[in-house]
Parts: C-alpha cells; sequence; structure tokens
C-alpha cells in the first residue's frame, strides 16, 4: 500500500496523420500534425497528391483545346478558369473580342462565384457539425449547375469560352431563368445567414480563429475574400478591372479581423453583389456575336456555318489541324482575375507555335494554402476543419 | 534588386515561377519570372532573373516574401533550379525520391517510364494463391 506521489507525468507529443482527405472531399492532402494534447504544436502540409502535369500538358495543346484542361483546375468554378485563361491568350495575341462576349463572361463568373461561395459556407457548416445550411446551399448551386447546362451543355466541364469569343451564344429566354434563380439564391442566402450568423455556436467555433494580419496576408501573398476579411481593399475586378467589370456597380466586402468569421461575412457579401451584378448585366446585355470575324484568322467559326458551308469547313481545319493552327506572335502575357479564392493568373509565353511555349497558372489555392501551417499553430485539432475549409482548398488546382 | 522593388511600394508579389529557354533563346538556360504588384498604384511589374544552366543557382527571396517559400520549391521541384538561403528547400509536387525536373524542355512529355518501375510487393497470401 504505497502512495502514489506526486510525479510530473511525461507527455510525449503525438503525430497525428490528418487526411489523405480534404474534410468535406475536396481532394487529398496530407498534413501532419504534432499534437500536444489536443492542441496542434506543428503542422507541416503535404501536397502533391493530384499533381497530373497540366502546365507541361499545356506545352502539347493547342491554345484552344488547353481550354479543357483549365476546367479541370478549379473545379467549383471551371467558368473562372475559362474565362481567364482566354483573356490572357487573347492578351498575348491582341484581339479585342466584343461587348457581347464580355458581358456574357461576367455573367457566368459571376454565376460561378456564387456556387463556388455557397458551396464553400455550406462545407464550412457542415465540417463544423451544421447540416442545414450545406442543404440549403447545395440547392441553389444544384440550380446555378443547372444554368451552366443550359447554357454550356455541360455541368462542370464547361469549356464555354474560345480564344476570342465564346463557344455558342446564351440561348433565348435565359435572363427570365436566371433571374427566376437569382431570386432563389438571395432567399437561400438569407436562410443561411438567418441560421449561422447570429448562431452562438457559430461564432464560438469561427470567432478568432486563424487570424491573419493584414501584414501577414501581404507577405504570403493571400488573395481574394480571405485578403478582404484581413482589411485588404483589393478587389482585381475594381482596381485593374478586365472584361468590362468598370461598367458594373458594386461594392467590395471587407472585413478587419481576418478570423474565419469574417471570411465568411466576406464571401455572403460577395454573394449579394454577385447576384447584383448578374442583374445589371442581363439589364444592360449588348446585342452581337460572340465570336469575333473568323477572317481574323484565330477563332473558330461557328458550328452551324462548318456544318451547312465547305468555306466554314475549310476554315474550321485551318484551325485545327497539327500542321496550320494559330499563328501567335512571339512574345508573353500575365493576366490576372479575381477568381472566388484570389488572384488567378494565367501567364503564357509563346514562341510563335500552334501550340504555347509555357502556360503558368497561379493557383490561388497553393498560394493562400501557405500559410495553413502558420494558422493552425497553438489551435485545437478541432479547428482544423475550421480553418481548412474558410481557405477553400481545390486540390485540382492545388497541385496541378 | 526585387529589395529596390519592394521598397518603392510593390508590396505585393504574386506570382513567382519559371521558363526553360532551351529553343525559345534568351540570355541562359533558365529564367525565374517574378510578378510583382503595388496595392497602392495597382501597377504590375515583371523581373526575369536568367540562371545559367551549369550552375542554376539564385538567392532565395524567403526573407522578403514569406509566400516565396512555398513557390521556390515549386521551381525546384519541377525546374531544378536551387534558392540560396532556402529554409526548406525539398520537393513539393513530386515524392522525395523522384529524378528529373518534369518542366525541363528536355524532359519528355510522357514521363520516362516512372510507371513502370514501381517495386512490386509480393505478399504472402498472394504467393499462396499463386503457387495454387
Amino acid at each position: 500500500m504505497t502512495r502514489v506521489t506526486e510525479q510530473q507525468l511525461e507527455t510525449d507529443r503525438m503525430i497525428l496523420n490528418f487526411g489523405p482527405h480534404h474534410p468535406s472531399t475536396h481532394g487529398t492532402l496530407r498534413i501532419i500534425m504534432e499534437l500536444e494534447g489536443e492542441t496542434v504544436m506543428k503542422a507541416i502540409p503535404e501536397i502533391g497528391y493530384l499533381h497530373s502535369g497540366f502546365e507541361k500538358l499545356g506545352e502539347d495543346l493547342d491554345f484552344n483545346q488547353y481550354i479543357t484542361i483549365t476546367d479541370r483546375m478549379n473545379y467549383l468554378s471551371p467558368l473562372c478558369n475559362n474565362v481567364a485563361y482566354a483573356l490572357a491568350a487573347e492578351k498575348l495575341m491582341e484581339l479585342e473580342v466584343s461587348k457581347r462576349t464580355e458581358y456574357i463572361r461576367v455573367l457566368m463568373c459571376e454565376l460561378s462565384r456564387i456556387a463556388d461561395h455557397l458551396l464553400n459556407v455550406g462545407m464550412l457548416a457542415v465540417d463544423l457539425g451544421a447540416m442545414t445550411a450545406f442543404l440549403y446551399g447545395f440547392r441553389a448551386r444544384e440550380d446555378i449547375y443547372d444554368l451552366f447546362e443550359i447554357a454550356t451543355g455541360t455541368r462542370l466541364t464547361t469549356s464555354y469560352t474560345l480564344v476570342g469569343g465564346l463557344m455558342r451564344d446564351i440561348p433565348d429566354g435565359y435572363d427570365k431563368a436566371v433571374l427566376k434563380v437569382l431570386d432563389e439564391v438571395d432567399e437561400i442566402a438569407n436562410d443561411i445567414e438567418t441560421l449561422l450568423t447570429k448562431n452562438r455556436i457559430w461564432h464560438d467555433r469561427t470567432k478568432n480563429i486563424g487570424i491573419i494580419s493584414k501584414e501577414n496576408a501581404i507577405s504570403y501573398g493571400i488573395s481574394g475574400p480571405m485578403a478582404r476579411a484581413s482589411g485588404i481593399d483589393w478587389d482585381i475586378r475594381v482596381n485593374e478591372p478586365y472584361s468590362s467589370y468598370e461598367d458594373f456597380d458594386f461594392d467590395v466586402a471587407i472585413a478587419l479581423n481576418g478570423d474565419v468569421f469574417d471570411r465568411y461575412l466576406v464571401r455572403m457579401e460577395e454573394i449579394r453583389q454577385s447576384i447584383n451584378i448578374c442583374r445589371q448585366s442581363l439589364d444592360k446585355m449588348p446585342t452581337g456575336d460572340v465570336s469575333i470575324d473568323p477572317d481574323f484568322g484565330f477563332s473558330l467559326p461557328p458550328k452551324d456555318e462548318v456544318y451547312n458551308s465547305i468555306e466554314g469547313l475549310i476554315y474550321h481545319f485551318e484551325v485545327t489541324m497539327p500542321n496550320r493552327g494559330m499563328n501567335p506572335p512571339v512574345g508573353e502575357a500575365y493576366v490576372a482575375t479575381e477568381s472566388p479564392n484570389g488572384e488567378l493568373g494565367y501567364y503564357i509565353v509563346s514562341d510563335g507555335n500552334r501550340t504555347p511555349y509555357r502556360v503558368r497558372t497561379r493557383p490561388p489555392s497553393l498560394i493562400n494554402y501557405s500559410i495553413f501551417s502558420k494558422l493552425i499553430e497553438g489551435h485545437m485539432l478541432s479547428d482544423a476543419p475550421a480553418i481548412l475549409g474558410s481557405i477553400n482548398i481545390i486540390a485540382g488546382e492545388l497541385d496541378r | 534588386m526585387l529589395k529596390i522593388f519592394k521598397d518603392a511600394g510593390f508590396n505585393f508579389l504574386a506570382d513567382l515561377t519559371a521558363t526553360d529557354n532551351l529553343t525559345l533563346g534568351g540570355f541562359e538556360r533558365f529564367a525565374v519570372v517574378y510578378h510583382l504588384l503595388s496595392h497602392a498604384s495597382a501597377e504590375r511589374v515583371t523581373v526575369k532573373a536568367y540562371v545559367p544552366e551549369d550552375n542554376p543557382v539564385l538567392p532565395s527571396i524567403e526573407l522578403l516574401w514569406k509566400t516565396a517559400d512555398w513557390q521556390e520549391r515549386e521551381v525546384f521541384d519541377l525546374f531544378g533550379i536551387k534558392f540560396e538561403g532556402h529554409p526548406n528547400l525539398i520537393r513539393i509536387m513530386n515524392p522525395d525520391d523522384y529524378e528529373g525536373y518534369p518542366l525541363r524542355k528536355d524532359y519528355p512529355r510522357l514521363g520516362r517510364k516512372e510507371r513502370y518501375d514501381f517495386p512490386v510487393i509480393d505478399r504472402g497470401i498472394q504467393k499462396q494463391k499463386r503457387t495454387k
């Protein structure tokens, strides 16, 4: 019968493998965490599980073919990727697209921004145990995907843009369908905010978690809603307008604390602003052609010309055949666009051949994710899904 | 050089990448490309640093911008350009024992048949099945 004296308990740090799945199954990633109790002392993210050599592939596919690859990068908002790549290629070739093309591109970008943000907020909620908000968001996203299907023919791998235009025009009566969905989305955004914004549990789980200061955000290259949640007044749509964004009147959502809750608020506000932009673009939609004149030598002719006239068919082959193809000028172009995750840039170098010499994607997911190991330090393990969810990692874009 | 730009207001390193100038031509074999952005004046600057083939080494800018940490690792992984002073220069996309630098122009697009060289793990159960 000896009395147990107080002795110092020896505690080893535990190594935990987080993954290889993102908690909201956005692909594969792995985090090696060093835990002391439930507190994360150190985290080493390991990426590259989905590395598929998209940039190498870009050197082998011609300018229009590569648009299908851009779908597969950020598969939650493929239209933004299509538009960003097309803009970079057009800047390289010094093409000017029609006003109608630009407006349709804006409409599509904003619709996919709504879908992306709805899914992101929903996934963040479902990771923290709130199933309802996720189901609401997913339902609205489904309606938006139906709109994509009407316009592009597919839900996910849209490949809607061409260099110098769009694959096809939007059908008649599309504006009515969009407006109906926008009204629904507006209501659903209200519902989600009612569920979450003043919810005590939601506040406990998200406030003061994963704070990014303004200096850190700049140093780590954070962009998009994450940077705006840290108080950086920077939106490429406003500060360096592309694709006629200067014609639209909207506000930039900014929050000051830079925690998970603020990122959620910024995303919800951006959904509302995007609804606003969509309505404006439908109101002001100009008439005209959606692809530039085929005689110009770059863009593909419309499909009914290809099928119904010999000139159209010849011209189609002139552009697509491996020994013909486009003749872009020698040079390089970098275009940055505001994707739902942040600054999505394409850097294209051309040596004058039909395939680009080098295609580089500036992936917002990868660069936003690099701050993760700093954010999680000192937080509990259960905060990891909250921080991961608020960064909005898309593994296809992370690894490329 | 980049520090001068940073002091001049280009506070944001938007992108860091590289190109292989094997057939394009240039001063040297590789060029590391920095895209800088100024939040105050909304201007962008592209800075290129040419790196020779026989000694592909550049000083790291991880101390200026933390974002260069992962992006320099990516350039090292895919192009084989080393960055002096980088705290943790290991491969980021490919496995650590990977040989070669995939985005170099002399690397074949279909790979060097790495997928055929995976070690075959032979477990006891499979052996029993085979012998039957």
